[in-house]
């Protein structure tokens, strides 16, 4: 009750005693608006895409090397995307740091970024970085499937695990296969899309209308089929074969396919125009993009490196085991109202 | 001229302009509403543009969704509602052994961050799940409409629990009595007296539960499977693709199917109010009689088997926090647990965020019931709409709404914990208020008028009379506010910044990489941490406070 009457006193003090409440409630709620104004001069905030660990693995690597202290706030592509987008008036972050080069684009032509040409950016193929620098890519993961080696066995016996993504079309997998909804995910249109471009328009909808029926579930999070696969809810999950490969690490009965003529999607890193630590953002960048920590980040979170010099880990797929299409992202980017549409009437 | 003369002499319809602590109090409401309600819901609906609502309409998988979501919303809304009748009939009227720890056990639900709940289902329920695949051996699947209807059921018949608690508390047992003695056998007085009595109470909680499932995302995500509900599309359309626009508008397509359930509870309200107004509370009367054996059993074993789920619930994930890899490597560890150091700055932002928002959220719904149904201020019908405004609003789409509306000065709020405050207590103001509108439709206005006729000031009478009284409600209110606000992501995973993080979005982003055991830990401490602060602030306010876990 007298929590309650603290709150009353918000408003306006109900009588003299409870005036002390008014002050402490006020001097609770000052303090909380001041807060983002009294940050040190030596910091730097991070928008974080990439998971949780990885997230603190590259800040405190990069806390330790240059004392700046390091803050990141941890969100879905969407989520940190929409943020950077409607906070363009009061940036409230440094830089955005994982998600798929298309959504740094997005947010690029909301005028949202700045630019900046790392020297450490050199090494990387130009395909991996945006030629005004607004933003760079730092890691490579592509499409792979997911198979429950136990769910699997137990269903099919000894035949051989499917290898092909035509292999996934065989109607003994029926109710068995979970892919994420393309409608609800940007990982998941990329898969829409490497059948697409890999087959083309009509065969490529051929293709789809032919797996649809066969999908147990299309559920909404990019991080669904991995769970759901290594759990054995469903024996056979389309995802990033970096997820894949961890929860194969983690030791889940998680075999690991990565069928030619997939799909990848290069991982960037970029600076927020208008970021309250510009100068350590920079810096932050070409840490990011160097040897060291591409090694480390690559270590932890099995995706393929980018960097020539790095050693690929040998729970992660290095980049010739990857058969990639030549995926256009302009043509997807164009399409994808089409695309959802056609999707949504014709598939699902 | 005495404050009771001028009183006297202005008559009784504009009676609380002579009091300018109401007066006060009114004028920082309608400001409060104006600027943190209004303000972004009308931003927010400015979002859409044409281009959005024509793809919104011409879209089949939204109208295939569409209908799905009303369905889930009826037999949800039904299921929930009679469970939570019959669990706080058990615990309040149907005096069954336990009844304070029977009490408790809905609470636990509410505390639990929605998500948790959903993992914990799959993981109990689920194609391998411990009682279905580990008990049973069967090879089922919970996904699609039926595994959410069950699950949506158990989210939120403590929400019914909870107002119905209050509601049948505040029922004058005297008159089930006069009724007894009058010969009505036990199923009469239920059906002439109880019921009807409870009537604002059961209208409050299924509009509320109907808005819930109408808004709800997690669930549906989790557990719905091919069976597509409009809620996670709007979350979706927002964290997977941006797309603001589309989210918005499907957003405000949920507006409608509110507005309507909104329209229908207030006209049956609106008719039954004046005649089921008891009189004085629930003051002095003498002991209720228990009802007959059978029933009584009845009822507990109706509680004891809803304990006995929330009790795996709960088994579930404090495992998952004790073992080392869920369903890979039973091994016990503490080093999950040890882990939970790394996430106290969330776990005390969450509690303290939680205790604030609920002292502001119950002060605000009180205020707010009371000058709409006592005090016949002017716009009350523009005010009491205005309050239960924020339920028909998805709260992700909230949280968007807070971005557009606070980002900038004058109100420069993005990245403060006020703002999360804010987001916490409006999300659960429409609860809060009909909850203490329920306690205050109860009361005669009699009582009033006979304290000011007896020279009472405005305030003495709020304080002497109808405050106490309200008790239980107001105090239904902060237990509510404060465990949902523990527990939500929806309202403030837009919201919270480098300084402000909470547990619950933590929890999420652990759940969704795998980590489950780090997960299950910090929900784990969460949830007992709550509890921990329900019960000391208890013990720092006085028994009164939480009158809805005792009793």
């Amino acid at each position: 009750m007298r929590a309650m009457r603290h709150a009353v006193a918000l408003h306006r003090p109900l009588s003299a005693p409870r005036r002390h409440g008014l002050r402490r409630l006020l001097a609770v709620l000052v303090l909380g608006l001041l807060t983002p104004f009294a940050l040190a001069q030596g910091s730097l905030l991070v928008y974080a895409v990439i998971s949780q660990d990885d997230a603190e693995l590259l800040s405190g690597m990069f806390a330790e090397q240059t004392g700046v202290d390091v803050r990141f706030l941890r969100g879905s592509t969407g989520e940190l995307v929409a943020r950077v987008i409607a906070e363009r008036g009061a940036p409230q972050a440094d830089v955005l740091l994982g998600g798929s080069s298309s959504l740094h684009i997005a947010v690029a032509e909301s005028g949202a970024l700045a630019r900046y040409t790392s020297p450490a950016a050199a090494v990387l193929p130009p395909s991996a970085r945006d030629a005004d620098g607004l933003w760079t890519g730092f890691y490579l993961t592509a499409l792979g499937i997911g198979v429950n080696e136990a769910r699997f066995a137990q269903r099919y016996g000894d035949r051989p695990l499917p290898s092909t993504w035509e292999d996934l079309l065989d109607p003994a997998f029926a109710g068995e296969i979970v892919i994420t909804d393309p409608v609800a995910s940007s990982t998941a249109y990329l898969f829409v899309q490497a059948q697409l471009q890999r087959l083309g328009w009509d065969a490529g909808w051929e293709y789809l209308e032919r797996l649809a029926p066969l999908v147990g579930q299309f559920p909404s999070s990019g991080g669904a089929p991995p769970q759901l696969v290594g759990t054995g809810e469903y024996t056979l999950g389309v995802a990033f074969v970096h997820a894949l490969s961890r929860y194969r690490a983690q030791g889940f009965p998680v075999s690991l396919v990565v069928p030619p003529s997939t799909a990848g999607e290069v991982g960037a890193v970029s600076i927020i125009a208008g970021g309250p630590n510009a100068e350590n953002a920079r810096r932050f960048v070409d840490f990011v993009l160097s040897a060291e920590a591409q090694q480390a980040f690559v270590e932890q979170s099995l995706t393929t490196p980018l960097h020539p010099d790095v050693v690929v880990p040998e729970a992660a797929v290095p980049i010739g085991a990857i058969d990639l299409i030549d995926y256009d992202p302009e043509l997807a980017g164009e399409q994808r109202d089409e695309v959802l549409l056609r999707w949504q009437t014709v598939v699902d | 001229m005495t404050d009771a003369l001028r009183r006297q002499v202005l008559g009784t319809r504009g009676w609380w302009r002579a009091d300018p602590w109401l007066v006060g109090a009114f004028v920082a409401l309608a400001a409060f509403l104006a600027v943190f309600v209004v303000y972004p819901v009308v931003l927010v609906t400015m979002a859409p543009g044409l281009d959005d609502w024509v793809r919104v309409a011409t879209t089949p998988r939204w109208r295939a969704a569409t209908v799905n979501t009303l369905t889930m919303v009826v037999l949800s809304t039904a299921s929930s509602l009679v469970i939570g009748f019959v669990y706080a009939f058990a615990v309040t009227k149907g005096q069954v052994p336990g009844r304070r720890f029977f009490g408790v056990i809905p609470l636990l639900l509410l505390v639990t961050p929605p998500f948790v709940g959903g993992l914990a289902f799959i993981l109990l329920l689920g194609r391998r799940g411990l009682l279905t695949h580990g008990l049973l051996g069967l090879d089922v699947s919970i996904y699609g409409w039926h595994g959410l209807w069950l699950a949506q059921t158990l989210s939120f018949f403590p929400v019914a629990f909870v107002i119905l608690r209050s509601t049948l508390l505040a029922v004058d047992p005297t008159l089930e009595q006069a009724a007894r003695d009058l010969g009505a056998s036990r199923l009469q007085v239920l059906r002439t007296v109880t019921l009807p009595l409870a009537t604002p109470g059961l209208l409050a909680a299924a509009l509320f539960i109907a808005i819930a499932v109408l808004s709800d995302f997690g669930n549906p995500m989790l557990i719905g499977g091919r069976f597509r509900v409009l809620a996670t599309e709007v979350y979706t359309q927002l964290t997977g693709w941006a797309a603001v626009g589309t989210s918005a508008a499907l957003g405000l397509l949920l507006l409608l199917p509110a507005a309507l359930f909104f329209a229908l509870q207030q006209h049956v309200q609106r008719r039954t109010r004046q005649r089921f107004a008891t009189v004085g509370g629930r003051s002095g009367s003498l002991p209720e009689p228990p009802p007959v054996r059978p029933l009584r059993w009845l009822l507990f074993g109706g509680c004891v088997l809803v304990t006995l789920f929330v009790a795996s619930t709960y088994l579930v994930v404090v495992l998952g926090a004790l073992t080392q890899v869920w369903g890979v490597d039973a091994s016990l560890t503490a080093s999950h647990l040890r882990g939970v150091a790394r996430h106290l700055p969330e776990l005390g932002n969450s509690l303290r965020f939680a205790l604030l928002a609920a002292a502001l959220c119950s002060t605000l719904s009180l205020l707010s019931a009371y000058l709409v149904h006592r005090c016949g201020v002017p716009l009350r019908a523009v005010i009491d709409l205005t309050t239960l405004l924020p339920a028909a609003v998805p709260g992700t789409l909230m949280g968007v709404a807070f971005v557009l509306a606070f980002n900038a000065p004058p109100l420069a709020l993005t990245g403060t914990g006020t703002i999360i405050v804010l987001a916490m207590a409006v999300s659960y103001l429409p609860v809060g208020y009909r909850i203490c509108a329920a306690a205050l439709a109860q009361l005669q206005g009699s009582l009033d008028d006979t304290a000011r006729n007896l020279g009472a000031s405005r305030m003495r009478i709020l304080k002497d009379v109808t405050l106490p009284l309200l008790r239980s409600g107001v105090t239904a209110a902060f237990v509510f506010c404060f465990i949902q606000s523990v527990g939500t992501l929806s309202a403030v995973i837009f919201l919270v910044s480098f300084d402000t993080p909470l547990a619950s979005v933590t929890i999420l982003n652990l759940a969704e990489q795998g980590h489950w055991g780090r997960a299950a830990a910090l929900a784990t401490v969460l949830v007992g941490v709550t509890f921990v602060a329900l019960a000391a602030v208890r013990g720092l306010v006085g028994r009164g406070f939480t009158s809805l876990v005792e009793r």
